[in-house]
C-alpha cells in the first residue's frame, strides 16, 4: 500500500476489528498477510518477541477466563502494530494530517507525530550503543543494569525532543504551517481498504449476533 | 602491538568509505569534516561495525576501549560512585580528575554534557589499554579542559591510540596525521 491514509484507515478499522472478538482479530491476521508487503521484516524481533511473551503469559493465567481470545486479539493488535510501524516512512503522518484535520491543528500534530517516530526510530541505535558501551566496560548487559540503562536512553530521548523544540522555538516556530501533502494511491490502497471495511463490518457483525 | 585495516570498503545510503592502514603503537590522529566517515571508521576499527570488504587485524592487542562521541551512551548506572566503579577505577580519584565537587550519589544523567565527557575521560585515562579509539574526545569541552585532557593523553606513552576529531587547536603530540577526504583515509605527510 502506498497511500498512507488508505494505510492510517486500515490500521485504524483493523484495531477496531481485532479488539470487538478473535473471529475478527483472524481476519484482521489474514488481511496482514494478504496487504502487508513487509511480511517477514519485523523492525525489532525482541521487543515483538518480548510482546507476544508477554501476552502469552498473561493469556496462560486467565486460560478459561478468555485466555484465548484475549491471545488472539492480543497477537492481531501486536501485528497490526508491528505492521503500521514497519510500512510508515518519515514525512507521512505530517502528510495525512495535514491533509485532514488541516494546515493549523493538523500541521502540528503531525510535527509532534514524526518527532516521536523519528525519536522512536533512534531508540534501537541509542540500545545497540549502550550495549557496546557495556562490552567495552567487560561487562554483560544484566537485568540489573536494564533498569539504569533503559532509564539513560529515555532520558536522551527527552532531552532531543526538548532540544528539537527550542530549535524550533529559536527559528520562530509558534503554531501551525503549511505544508503540500503529495500521495500515491494505486489499486492495492482501494482494495485493501475496501476489505479492512469489510472485516470491521465483520466484527459489528459477530458483535450483533452476540448481543 | 598495531592495528591494520585491510581493504576496508564501507557503503550506506550512497556514503562510501576506504581504508587501507595501518597504525603502529603511538597517536593517531584522524581529522575530517562532520560526516565524513570518522565515527563509521571508528566503529570498524573497535568491531562494532562490519565493513562491506575487507579485515581489520589486531596484533598483540589484548585490551581495547571505544570511546563514544555520546558520554551518555556509557553510563550504567544511576549513581556517580557505583558508575566510576563499574571502570574498576577509584571514585575520589576520577571526581577530582574531572573536577566534579559533587555527592558520589548523583545521578550522573543530571551532569552537563561537557561534565559527563569529563568524567567519561577520566575514568577512561586512569586505565591502560592497549587499544584507544576515541571519538570526537575533545567535543563539549571548553579550551581549558581540552588543554588539561590534551595533557594527559600526551603522558601516555603504551598502546595504540587513535583520536578521531574535527578539531584542530588543541591535539595532542601524534605519531601519525590522518585524512579522511571524500570517503578515502589518507596519510598527511
Amino acid at each position: 500500500m502506498k497511500d498512507p491514509r488508505t494505510r492510517m484507515a486500515s490500521m485504524i478499522l483493523l484495531s477496531c476489528a481485532s479488539f470487538a472478538g478473535p473471529k475478527a482479530a483472524i481476519a484482521s491476521m489474514a488481511w496482514i498477510i494478504v496487504f502487508s508487503e513487509r511480511r517477514l521484516k519485523i523492525p525489532s524481533p525482541w521487543a515483538f518477541l518480548g510482546l507476544f511473551i508477554m501476552v502469552s503469559i498473561i493469556s496462560i493465567i486467565s486460560l478459561g477466563i478468555g485466555g484465548i481470545s484475549y491471545f488472539i486479539r492480543m497477537t492481531s493488535l501486536i501485528l497490526i502494530a508491528v505492521w503500521a510501524y514497519s510500512e510508515i516512512r518519515p514525512g507521512e503522518i505530517l502528510d495525512t494530517l495535514v491533509w485532514f484535520p488541516g494546515g493549523k491543528t493538523g500541521f502540528e500534530l503531525g510535527l509532534i507525530a514524526e518527532t516521536a517516530m523519528s525519536e522512536i526510530r533512534r531508540i534501537p541505535r541509542d540500545f545497540r550503543m549502550t550495549r557496546t558501551a557495556i562490552s567495552f566496560k567487560g561487562k554483560k548487559l544484566s537485568l540489573k543494569e536494564y533498569i539504569p540503562v533503559l532509564g539513560n536512553i529515555l532520558i536522551i530521548t527527552l532531552r532531543r525532543a526538548d532540544e528539537q523544540g527550542k530549535m524550533l522555538a529559536v527559528r520562530g516556530y509558534i503554531h501551525g504551517g503549511t505544508h503540500a501533502s503529495k500521495f500515491d494511491t494505486d489499486k492495492k490502497d482501494i482494495i485493501g481498504l475496501f476489505f479492512a471495511f469489510a472485516t470491521i463490518l465483520f466484527a459489528l457483525a459477530n458483535l450483533v449476533t452476540y448481543l | 602491538m598495531k592495528i591494520e585495516c585491510s581493504e576496508i570498503r564501507f557503503s550506506r545510503d550512497g556514503f562510501n568509505l576506504r581504508a587501507d592502514a595501518e597504525f603502529c603503537e603511538g597517536l593517531h590522529v584522524i581529522t575530517g569534516r562532520i560526516g565524513s566517515g570518522k565515527s563509521t571508521l571508528a566503529s570498524i576499527l573497535a568491531g562494532t561495525e562490519k565493513p562491506d570488504t575487507g579485515i581489520v587485524i589486531k596484533e598483540g592487542i589484548s585490551s581495547e576501549i571505544l570511546s563514544m562521541q555520546f558520554p551518555e551512551y556509557h553510563l550504567t548506572h544511576m549513581n556517580l560512585d557505583p558508575e566510576i566503579r563499574s571502570w574498576g577505577v577509584d571514585a575520589e580519584t576520577v571526581l577530582g580528575i574531572a573536577g566534579l565537587i559533587c555527592p558520589e550519589e548523583k545521578d550522573p544523567m543530571t551532569l552537563s554534557r561537557g561534565e559527563l565527557k569529563r568524567l567519561h575521560l577520566a575514568c577512561l585515562l586512569q586505565k591502560k589499554y592497549d587499544l584507544m579509539i576515541l571519538d570526537e574526545p575533545f567535543s563539549s569541552l571548553d579550551c581549558i579542559w581540552k588543554r588539561k585532557f590534551k595533557d594527559m593523553m600526551n603522558e601516555i606513552d603504551e598502546g595504540v591510540r587513535i583520536i578521531f576529531t574535527h578539531e584542530k587547536r588543541v591535539l595532542p603530540e601524534y605519531t601519525n596525521l590522518w585524512t579522511i577526504s571524500d570517503g578515502l583515509l589518507l596519510r598527511v605527510e
